[in-house]
Order: structure tokens, then C-alpha cells, then sequence
């Protein structure tokens, strides 16, 4: 049976990023524009919060302890322990309006995340992948709002959303460089009420999508089919990650940041909510192998 | 706030969620298939009644074990030892396109309830009020779609919605006689995504809750009428709102799996369930039975 819960009540202005970690059986999410890392169990306990000098666009945990961070301008790694962060590369300096967004590690370990248009109207956004030496390449360009990438189940496949545009991309992927190829639209919301957010590939190799300003998830199947729609208790919801000791449970962030005048009436919006019952597992997110 | 799938029946028009106090029970009503069910708060012990043709309603009776139906073809009276319905009267016996639908029991025992016409087209339905001495009183008329009568904490207002009019009303209501006037606009509902109103309840604060079918949404008003809370679903097509549970602080929402007419998209695996919200932080009021 279905049951939505609300795991935070933290009102998160733009809640990003949910991740289970299995290692350490513990639940970390984003706040882009608080800016910061939050960390708890399961019950909400075992809270930490790392809070970041500028907005946040998404985080891996790293092998070796902390995270890999992609903040506006670009690539960091931040220590758990001192909550210190390292510069490893600005992936967009001088030009005027992108930050980072949403980024995922692939199937061996690398960080795939991509820019957007801060005012989400010009396609200046790319998409770069940071390999385990801390190298950063540049994959895609031509984006307004990058969002969503996820990998099937075998890796060859890489999904991608531009939010601006509507769509989700489905790339062939390259497990062993790392590269990209042959992009065609995976899944088109020109005709939904909302458009594609995060988004993650669950055990069976559907694609999960969060149609934000919609409030639903979307289950696709791997032919970009419409699987499955499940409501959710907020019209902005932002990402999903499964977890949890069985990886049964899908994780759903969303934002409170007011849009179209109509938040201030959801009292949960941005909270971030566990939904059981789904009947689905998810895939536990490999750490950044750098 | 946690909302769970309660029980998962698939009702083709889940409708008329009514938690009875005295028997710590929830009510709920199939309208299309024509079938009464009655479960715990936690969704067990789940009983049923099958009705001789659709329902719009049902209304609790304080002597015996017995319910009000209104049924298409009338009020009839349930008997739920036997199963048996017994017709009480039919007030559109001469208008074979209506049945009449959503209705509630005021706090003096009157149970009110509005037809419809089932093309969702015409203004062919009524407003009636019928009496705990077999009494019926037509209130108002002109109506396509009866839904969400209830009434405010002091029985001063009642509210009721015509659900393709875009509005829910209010009218002055005497608790004495059971007569209304004055009807007026409560509130306009966001019928921007296609989305209407459905079944209503008052909760303890006097504060209206609606579920907005095909908007998947419950929306809470406040007594003059402005919009307070809302609650996105995980269906479109929820139907109607009840408080019930040992502490009335459970709000129970019906479904539909299958939408009367075909212009409406379908729903995903969680169509026609019953859903329970908890820690809203708001509890109901109890629903009276019918009856002197």
C-alpha cells in the first residue's frame, strides 16, 4: 500500500539532490539556495548540516570520505569533517549567467553534472563529466537547465533532462571512456503541465522523473513509454533517489521558494517526503571514485 | 503529514466518506456499482452492502441498524441486517436522466441532499431536504451536479456546491425550520486544470475542506471564503472528504477508478483507492445520524 510521509520538515527553498548512502545507511539531500548539504537517518535523526559559501547544484559522496560538490561555479570537494572546501575546477568562469546544477555519478564512478541558466531562459548551459583524476570534459552544450542524469541499469545508456526545453535526452554512454553519443529525446513534456526534474533508473531500468510544478512522478519505461503517475502531497517537488536498507524506498525532495503566487499554501512544500509502497527497488548510487 | 493508501478497492466512484462515531466505523459508498462499505479507521473488517441501483449517498439512521440511501430511483431506506432497501419516495420519478447524489445530515437529524443530471449537462437537478418524519422539502433547483453540502460549527451556514458552476455557495441556514436563503458565492474554485468541486466537510475551526476532482487536490477555505491550505494527491479524481478516527483527526478521502464520462484521463495504480491523511493538526467534527 501507498503511504507518503514526510521525512524533514526543514522548508528547504529549493530542496535538490536526495541520495542514500548503503554504506552508511544514511539519507543526504540539498538545499540549492540554503546553500547546504543536510544529512539523517532514516527517523530523521543523526542530523548534520553542511552549509556551502554559494548555491548548490548537486553533490556525490566521494570513495575515499566527503563529497564531490558541483556549486555555481563549478567543481569542489568538501570535507565531512571540517566542512573545508577544495577548488578542483571552474567549469564556466567569466561567462555571465550559468551556475551548475544537477549532477550523478555513472556506474564506475565518475561525476556527470551539468549548468543552467540561472534566469532559466538561455541555452548556456553544458553538461561536463569530472573523472576520478579530477579532470573535467565538456560532453554537451546548448542547454538551458540541466536536470536528471541517470544511468540504465548496464551503464550504456545515459539520461538527461534540459527542464527549459522540456525534454528528456537518452544518450548512448560509454562505460569505459566515458563518452557520449547519439542524443534523441528519450521523453518530450511539451504537453504536461510540468516539466522534467530529477530523476533517477530504478532495478528494473524504468526511468523515475519528477514532473515539477505538477507534483507527480512519472515512471517511464525504457522505450520512453508513460509507465506509471503518483501524485504527491506538493505541486514542487524537485528529485527522487531510492534507499533505505531494501532500496524500497523512493526519497522526494521540493521547494518552498514561491512560484506562481500558490506555495504559501502548500504547508509542505518544501519538505521532503519517503514514499513506501511503491513495489519498485532502486539501484545504490556508486560513491565518486576520485 | 502522512497520507497512506487506506484500502484499495478500486471503487469505480469511490464517494461519500462518513465516519460514524458511535460505532468508531467509516462509511463509504461505490455510487456507480451501487454498493455501501464499511471499514475500521485502519481499513480492516471491511464489510458490504450492494444497492439496488447507483447511489449519491448515505445517511446514518439513529434507531436501529439502518441507513438513508439516495439512490437514482429515490431515498430508500437500508436495512443492514437483512440487505434489504425499501423505497421512501422518489421526487424525479419523471426525470429518468437524473439520480440524486452527494447529501449530509444536518445537526437536528435532517438529512439534505441534491440530484444531478448524469450527463453532467443539464440544470435539471434539486436541492431536497427530507425530514426524520418522511417529510421532503425541495430547497433549490436548477442545478446540474449537487455536491458538498455541510454546514458551519454554529449551523448557521450551509454550504453546497453546484460542481460545474465553478463555485461552492452558501446559504443562510435555520437550524430550526431546516429552511435556507440568501444563497451566495462562498468561494470561486481554480477550475484552471480542468479540476471541479467535489464532496466537502467543516472541520472544528469552521474551515471548509473540498476535494477538487481531476485537480488532485484538497483545498482548505477559511469561513469568509479565502483560500487557506492545499493538499496535492496522489490521484486527480478524488471525490469527497471525512474526518473520522478514535481522535477525529484522520481525513479520509474517496477516489474514483473510473471516471463517468470518458473525457477524463486515467488515474495509475492507486485509482479508486481510499486514502487516509494524517498530522494534519486539524480535527473534524461528528457526523449527526438521521432521525428525530
Amino acid at each position: 500500500m501507498l503511504r507518503i510521509e514526510v521525512l524533514s520538515e526543514r522548508k528547504e527553498k529549493l530542496g535538490e539532490g536526495p541520495l542514500w548512502d548503503p554504506e552508511g545507511e544514511r539519507f543526504y539531500w540539498i538545499d540549492s539556495y540554503g546553500p547546504a548539504i543536510h544529512r539523517s537517518d532514516l527517523k530523521g535523526g543523526d542530523a548534520k548540516t553542511w552549509p556551502l559559501p554559494e548555491p548548490v547544484g548537486s553533490f556525490a559522496l566521494r570513495r575515499q570520505g566527503g563529497a564531490v560538490v558541483a556549486l555555481q561555479s563549478g567543481f569542489y570537494l568538501l570535507d565531512f569533517d571540517s566542512g573545508a572546501l577544495t577548488l578542483v575546477a571552474k567549469t564556466q568562469e567569466g561567462e555571465r549567467t550559468p551556475r551548475m546544477n544537477d549532477g550523478k555519478t555513472d556506474r564506475q564512478g565518475r561525476f556527470l553534472a551539468g549548468s543552467m541558466d540561472h534566469e532559466e531562459s538561455r541555452p548556456v548551459g553544458k553538461l561536463f563529466r569530472l573523472d576520478p583524476d579530477l579532470r573535467v570534459s565538456e560532453l554537451d552544450d546548448d542547454i538551458i537547465c540541466s536536470n536528471g542524469p541517470c544511468f540504465s541499469p548496464d551503464g550504456k545508456t545515459l539520461y538527461f533532462a534540459d527542464s527549459g526545453k522540456a525534454r528528456i535526452y537518452a544518450y548512448d554512454y560509454d562505460p569505459a571512456t566515458g563518452e557520449i553519443a547519439g542524443r534523441r529525446v528519450f521523453a518530450s513534456f511539451e504537453t504536461r503541465q510540468g516539466f522534467p526534474d530529477g530523476a533517477t533508473v530504478d532495478a528494473e531500468g524504468y526511468l523515475w522523473s519528477v514532473e515539477v510544478y505538477a507534483g507527480r512522478l512519472l515512471r517511464f519505461d525504457p522505450e520512453g513509454a508513460l509507465d506509471r503517475v503518483v501524485g504527491l502531497p506538493v505541486f514542487s517537488t524537485t528529485s527522487i533517489a531510492f534507499g533505505g536498507p531494501n532500496l524500497d524506498i523512493a526519497f522526494v525532495t521540493s521547494m518552498a521558494r514561491p512560484h506562481g503566487g500558490r506555495y504559501h499554501l502548500e504547508r509542505e512544500a518544501g519538505m521532503t517526503f519517503a514514499i513506501h509502497g511503491l513495489g519498485v527497488t532502486g539501484i545504490a548510487e556508486p560513491r565518486f571514485a576520485g | 503529514m502522512r497520507i497512506e493508501v487506506l484500502i484499495d478497492l478500486k471503487t469505480t466512484l469511490g464517494e461519500g466518506p462518513l465516519w460514524d462515531v458511535d460505532q468508531q466505523r467509516l462509511y463509504f459508498i461505490d455510487s456507480f456499482d451501487g454498493r455501501v462499505f464499511r471499514c475500521t479507521a485502519e481499513g480492516g473488517e471491511v464489510r458490504s452492502w450492494d444497492l439496488p441501483a447507483k447511489v449519491g449517498s448515505i445517511a446514518l439512521r439513529k434507531d436501529g441498524e439502518g441507513a438513508i440511501c439516495s439512490l437514482a430511483t429515490g431515498f430508500h431506506a437500508l436495512d443492514f441486517k437483512t440487505g434489504e432497501c425499501s423505497l421512501i419516495t422518489d421526487p424525479e420519478s419523471d426525470k429518468p436522466a437524473n439520480r440524486i447524489n452527494d447529501g449530509k445530515v444536518d445537526r437536528r437529524g435532517r438529512f439534505v441532499a441534491g440530484s444531478m443530471d448524469t450527463m453532467e449537462e443539464g440544470p435539471n437537478g434539486a436541492l431536497y431536504r427530507l425530514d426524520p418524519d418522511f417529510s421532503l422539502h425541495r430547497l433549490d433547483s436548477g442545478i446540474v451536479v449537487s455536491n458538498g453540502p455541510c454546514w458551519s460549527p454554529d449551523d448557521k451556514t450551509f454550504y453546497f456546491a453546484d460542481t460545474w458552476s465553478g463555485e461552492i455557495w452558501a446559504y443562510d441556514y435555520d437550524i430550526e425550520t431546516g429552511a435556507v436563503a440568501n444563497r451566495r458565492t462562498f468561494t470561486t474554485v481554480d477550475t484552471s486544470r480542468g479540476g471541479a468541486a467535489d464532496g466537502s466537510t467543516v472541520d472544528a475551526e469552521g474551515f471548509l475542506w473540498n476535494a477538487q476532482v481531476y485537480d488532485a487536490k484538497l483545498v482548505r477555505y477559511a469561513p469568509d471564503g479565502s483560500l487557506d491550505r492545499v493538499i496535492d494527491m496522489p490521484v486527480n479524481k478524488v471525490t469527497s472528504v471525512n474526518f473520522g478516527g478514535p481522535d477525529m483527526d484522520i481525513l479520509f478521502v474517496t477516489s474514483m477508478a473510473k471516471p463517468p464520462l470518458p473525457r477524463f484521463p486515467g488515474d495509475g495504480v492507486q485509482r479508486g483507492s481510499v486514502f487516509a491523511l494524517y498530522d494534519l493538526g486539524v480535527r473534524g467534527v461528528p457526523e449527526p445520524r438521521f432521525g428525530a
